[in-house]
């Protein structure tokens, strides 16, 4: 039996799945596990990339991520806090005076200062993978189709936006053109600047042309004052800020108990949500083509889970799995468990549709201009 | 005080108790998870903020004028891409901020780097962050031409130090993935406000002055350049859209003068 | 249907675009709402739907109401279930990305349900011919294209009036009778009443059931049947105007009654049409030659061979997009051909300095308004001055020479097309290039101002330049053009004189050679001469 899939995966679901990947990598030091979510959401990214997708986002992530790791062991190496190991290589030292914080540079470099530093940069950049998957996956564009009605101005001016950039490239390089047939220079500074304002004076002139569009289309007709976000939800919504604030720094006060910091923490995010979620009852706007969060995306979602909850379980089992610490000398330990929870990772290939053949090149600014002109 | 500033002042807020945290922490018990946190409630706490907003009848005007003002921006932005670089953007988001005011300069800084995020590789964990400090940087803007001359001169000053601020506030939220907590520049759990606040200072000379400086350096120069006949431009624009009409002037509650 | 009731319109108190205008457009009805460049149609059209005052500004008295709906009670987006208006710039309208979702902005607004909004968009997307594009971005659609989306986008809210604002200036001639052969469908299958404004009314004529002037001289509106009109010279079309000069019982609206009603004129003119001499130009001012180029894998120009004599005027025709503005490019010397030869006043024009090249070519662009930098009209002209060397006040005396009337202290915004356009060719007159380009130049303007502007060129042709007109108004090429170049898909189909390539077959000729087809004639003046000088010889 072929399975085709044809339901596009909600974007949130996407989204999910690279968190719980995101945050795995976060709460560990494993270098494996660190390797292995690395290439599942790698992996996954590349294959499952959407229409929509922003092109390069993952190699662009990859690169940042690069440069993290890049940038702690730099660190490490010059400013590290010099303990016991197995020196590898001295770098000479230097104390900076107290006017500059008594940083002391240099010394001695060991090999799991390094390959400390190395991990901790890891994590990060596994952590970035995972962004750059879940912008592969799910890009801005499709968060932007499943904002909730309530949000509808933002979508507007992020589409406005959008849609603007292109036509400002086009107007910049008309000015440039009227500029040399004026015979008037174009490069340096006073070119530039001289071109910026007449296409600042278009974008001004579209803005009056596009908001009468707009309103001639019925922006805003269902009108303000039922739309308007009542002070009980925002009171809610406020105090759900706090509460999960207040939550947060109380997680540095081991003296408090911890279920306190967590609930303050579960019940401001609920608020948070139920605000977003239920201040669209009211907004008379619809929507075109709704997602829907169908099976296929919860399929997604649970083998996100599954990732977390297969490393947490596995963590259980063999201590030190997920907190493995260089100075220590010792190969990273792995089991069975991890593995399978990386395979739950990559079944989400299962669950959503191939990158479809219609999808729309992008054609090239001058395109544009010899199809539309 | 009107609603959305409340809102958007209270969101400032919460963002700079995250960026702050690690200035404060005592680094005992689960510290470690707080900026991860602080950095989901960042985006819930603007998501929140634009709700308020979009329900606040936003008129249509307004509305398309900041779309587009953030597109500029956003291309602005493409040739420079990335969390680091030299961005020609800012000294747009002060003059926006000048002639509109401090709310409208807030939600631009704010919408235009969530647009150049379109363009410039996707969301990653650093946007609410950027977004909140151009926000800033936009509504000071607003603030700053309440008070002082528009002339040349201050218009430059005022850029390069919002620029520098930008660049220290991205830094701040950079300091605990770059330096870690093992190296003698990182934040001392539990140092005080006074240690850490030293070592900060270092960090950030040490790793984005490389950055900061030239940004500075460019945005006030295109600001004193191109300033003045820009704010004029925009002005105009402002006055003929307040004369259009008693409801699109008055429902709008970003647009003041 | 919609009831103006003592309607008067200004921006500025002292001069009001209408004065205490009462009228009624009944449902169902093609009202067409003419008047010269200025005059405030757009101004009048956004007063349907309560655009004008609440939101363009404006002091309007009296009332309008639509159905029942008062513009004072309910503002705007009150309407968008009532009025569906499409502005001039379909671009600038433009708020999704894509076509799917454009049409379907209006009905997400009102609230519809998603069953309602699929069914709605499939009978708009097959009412406007638009499914083969349902998917694409909007950016790379062409302009006609675009325009049948900005009227879909408002037709899903099935609105019961539509009004629409030039929606025929920037297309070609192709393009335009797309859109107008959907707006007809809707008028007569739909039974949509229709409001819009036009200039070429030779393209609306046949479909109008009211024709409303505007003249601006006593703001008022003159309404009157299409059969009726006896128009003002600055908005009648070329058949009006041969139908008024041969004292005509009957104004014909189409080329079919024209050759009804010209039978007589067409027997006498067999065979008379004046011999044409081609006369060689003394030197080329421009020349290209197997010229190639292309943008990425597009190729804008299959190799083009074209030159432009000094004192003759070439007319470069095609659709849009056929190349005329790439080889426009090459001739400024704004882009380089990927292969052959460009040569102005015998230089290659992207091998000179800026001050040579405007003084070998001066290209008056699409949008001339890019070329005006100052904030008044003195301003520009004195700028002008000093960046040509040239001694003060030459461009402001240009400029009176080809057109009057343009008060100085104006900001070339605020101008109309046509000044616009003038001024933008007296800029570029100033260094006296030997070969002047001009890139669809009649966008937008009036007879009167085509007119004007042809004198204009005929002027400048006597004096010695070369001029090379990239347009698709056939008017315009029969009244002044010697050769004329028909360029498509980047290739040159057609080149010879004006008159023979014209008159090649009856869909590419003008409007006075579609009634006297086969024989070749082409404007209005020159068949009433011939006319008279038949009847007075004995």
């Amino acid at each position: 039996m072929r399975l085709r899939i044809h339901e596009q995966i909600h974007p949130l679901a996407w989204w999910l799945w690279a968190a719980c990947i995101a945050s795995m990598a976060l709460i560990t030091s494993n270098p494996l596990v660190l390797i292995g979510l690395g290439l599942v959401a790698a992996t996954v990214g590349l294959l499952r990339q959407s229409e929509g997708g922003v092109s390069a986002a993952l190699g662009s992530f990859l690169m940042i991520g690069i440069w993290v790791v890049g940038i702690r062991v730099a660190f490490q190496v010059i400013f590290g806090v010099r303990l016991p190991g197995h020196v590898l290589f001295s770098l000479p030292e230097l104390q900076l005076p107290s006017w500059a914080a008594g940083v002391s540079l240099g010394g001695p470099v060991t090999a799991e200062a390094l390959i400390a530093a190395a991990i901790a940069g890891c994590k990060l950049g596994v952590a970035l993978i995972a962004f750059g998957a879940a912008n592969a996956l799910a890009s801005p564009r499709d968060l932007m189709r499943i904002l909730p009605q309530s949000l509808a101005s933002l979508s507007v001016a992020v589409s406005v936006a959008l849609a603007f950039v292109p036509e400002l490239l086009l107007a910049i390089r008309e000015q440039r053109e009227a500029r040399l047939l004026r015979g008037r220079p174009v490069r340096g500074l006073s070119g530039w600047r001289a071109m910026l304002v007449p296409v600042i004076e278009g974008s001004l002139r579209s803005a009056s042309a596009l908001s009468a569009s707009m309103v001639s289309r019925g922006f805003g007709a269902a009108g303000a004052a039922s739309n308007r976000l009542s002070l009980p939800f925002l009171t809610l919504g406020l105090s759900g800020l706090g509460l999960a604030t207040a939550g947060a720094y109380l997680l540095a006060y081991p003296s408090l108990p911890l279920a306190l910091a967590i609930s303050l923490i579960v019940t401001g995010f609920a608020a948070i949500a139920a605000v977003l979620v239920g201040g669209s009852r009211k907004v008379l706007r619809t929507r075109y083509r709704p997602l829907h969060f169908g099976r296929n995306s919860w399929a997604v979602l649970i083998s996100g889970l599954g990732v977390s909850a297969g490393l947490l379980i596995a963590q259980s089992i063999t201590p030190d799995l997920l907190a493995w610490n260089p100075y220590t000398w010792t190969m990273p330990a792995v089991s069975w468990l991890c593995f399978a929870s990386m395979l739950m990772g990559l079944s989400a290939l299962l669950w959503s549709p191939l990158p479809s053949a219609m999808g729309e090149r992008r054609l090239p600014i001058e395109e544009y201009v010899g199809s539309a002109r | 005080m009107k609603r959305p500033v409340m809102v958007g002042l209270l969101v400032s807020l919460l963002g700079i108790s995250a960026l702050l945290y690690p200035l404060v922490s005592s680094g005992q018990g689960q510290a470690d998870l707080a900026p991860w946190l602080m950095a989901l409630l960042v985006p819930l706490s603007l998501l929140l903020l634009a709700t308020e907003l979009s329900q606040h009848a936003i008129d249509g005007r307004s509305l398309a004028l900041l779309g587009l003002l953030a597109a500029c921006g956003a291309a602005l932005r493409i040739p420079s891409p990335g969390v680091a670089g030299i961005e020609p953007v800012f000294f747009l988001l002060v003059v926006a901020g000048a002639v509109f005011g401090s709310g409208f300069g807030f939600a631009l800084g704010a919408l235009t780097l969530l647009v150049s995020a379109f363009f410039t590789g996707g969301i990653g964990p650093w946007l609410p962050f950027q977004m909140l400090a151009a926000a800033w940087l936009g509504a000071g803007a607003g603030m700053f031409a309440k008070f002082a001359k528009t002339s040349r001169i201050m218009l430059a000053i005022y850029t390069a130090i919002a620029c520098m601020f930008y660049g220290a506030v991205m830094n701040l939220w950079f300091w605990p993935y770059g330096a870690g907590s093992s190296t003698t520049l990182s934040y001392l759990p539990g140092g005080g406000v006074s240690t850490n606040l030293h070592r900060f200072v270092i960090f950030d000379l040490t790793t984005s002055m490389g950055f900061d400086l030239p940004r500075a350096f460019l945005n006030a120069l295109l600001i004193s350049t191109v300033g003045i006949p820009l704010i004029a431009t925009l002005r105009r624009f402002h006055r003929r859209a307040e004369f259009a009409g008693p409801r699109a002037a008055a429902a709008s509650a970003l647009v003041s003068e | 249907m919609i009831i103006f009731d003592r309607v008067s319109i200004a921006y500025d108190p002292s001069s009001p675009i209408v004065r205490d205008l009462s009228l009624e457009i009944c449902e169902g009805e093609c009202f067409v709402l003419a008047g010269p460049t200025g005059s405030g149609k757009s101004t009048l059209l956004r007063a349907i739907n309560g655009l004008v005052p609440r939101f363009s500004g404006g002091i309007l008295e009296g009332s309008v109401s639509v159905h029942g709906r008062s513009t004072a009670q309910y503002g705007p987006e009150s309407f968008a279930d009532l009025v569906g208006y499409v502005g001039q710039d379909p671009t600038a309208s433009f708020v999704t990305e894509r076509v799917e979702d454009e049409l379907a902005y209006v009905m997400e607004n009102l609230g519809f349900a998603p069953s309602t909004m699929r069914r709605r968009v499939e009978e708009v997307l097959d009412l406007l011919d638009l499914h083969r594009l349902r998917h694409r971005p909007l950016t790379t659609l062409s302009l006609g294209e675009r325009q049948r989306v900005a009227i879909g986008a408002v037709l899903t809210a099935a609105p019961p009036v539509l009004v629409l604002d030039e929606p025929t200036s920037a297309l070609d001639p192709m393009a335009a009778e797309e859109v107008l052969a959907a707006i007809s469908r809707l008028v007569h299958d739909l039974g949509i009443t229709v409001v819009l404004a036009e200039h070429r009314l030779d393209r609306v004529l046949p479909i109008a059931d009211r024709i409303g002037v505007i003249h601006p001289e006593d703001a008022s509106l003159r309404v009157a049947l299409p059969s009726e009109i006896t128009l003002d010279p600055r908005v009648s079309p070329p058949l009006t105007e041969l139908a008024r000069k041969l004292k005509w019982s009957r104004i014909p609206l189409t080329v079919r009654e024209g050759r009804r009603a010209s039978g007589l004129e067409r027997a006498e003119l067999v065979g008379k049409l004046p011999p044409e001499e081609a006369t060689k130009p003394s030197k080329f001012v421009a020349r290209v030659e197997n010229v190639r180029l292309h943008y990425g894998s597009l190729q804008a120009l299959r190799g083009v061979n074209l030159s432009v004599g000094a004192g003759e005027i070439v007319a470069l025709m095609g659709r849009n997009g056929a190349g005329k503005s790439s080889l426009l490019a090459l001739l400024a010397g704004l882009k380089s051909p990927s292969s052959g030869a460009v040569s102005v006043a015998g230089l290659e024009p992207t091998a000179m300095k800026a001050r040579e090249r405007i003084g070998a070519v001066g290209l008056v662009p699409q949008n001339p308004t890019t070329l005006l930098y100052a904030s008044t009209v003195e301003e520009e002209c004195s700028s002008a001055d000093l960046e040509h060397g040239l001694a003060a006040g030459s461009t402001s005396q240009l400029l009176g020479e080809l057109l009057e009337g343009i008060e100085l202290e104006a900001h070339p915004r605020d101008l109309s097309e046509g000044q616009r356009l003038v001024l933008a060719l007296a800029v570029v007159l100033g260094p006296q290039p030997d070969l002047i380009a001009l890139d669809e130049p009649t966008r937008g303007l009036d007879y009167e101002a085509k007119r004007h502007l042809a004198k204009v060129l005929a002027r400048l042709r006597d004096q010695g330049c070369g001029i090379l007109v990239a347009t698709h108004d056939v008017e315009l090429v029969a009244q002044i053009a010697d050769r004329t170049v028909v360029l498509a898909e980047g290739e040159v189909v057609a080149e010879g004189q004006t008159r023979a390539v014209l008159a090649q077959s009856p869909s590419s000729t003008t409007q006075v050679g579609k009634v006297f087809y086969p024989d070749a004639w082409l404007t209005v003046d020159e068949v009433v001469a011939a006319l008279e000088h038949l009847r007075t010889e004995p």
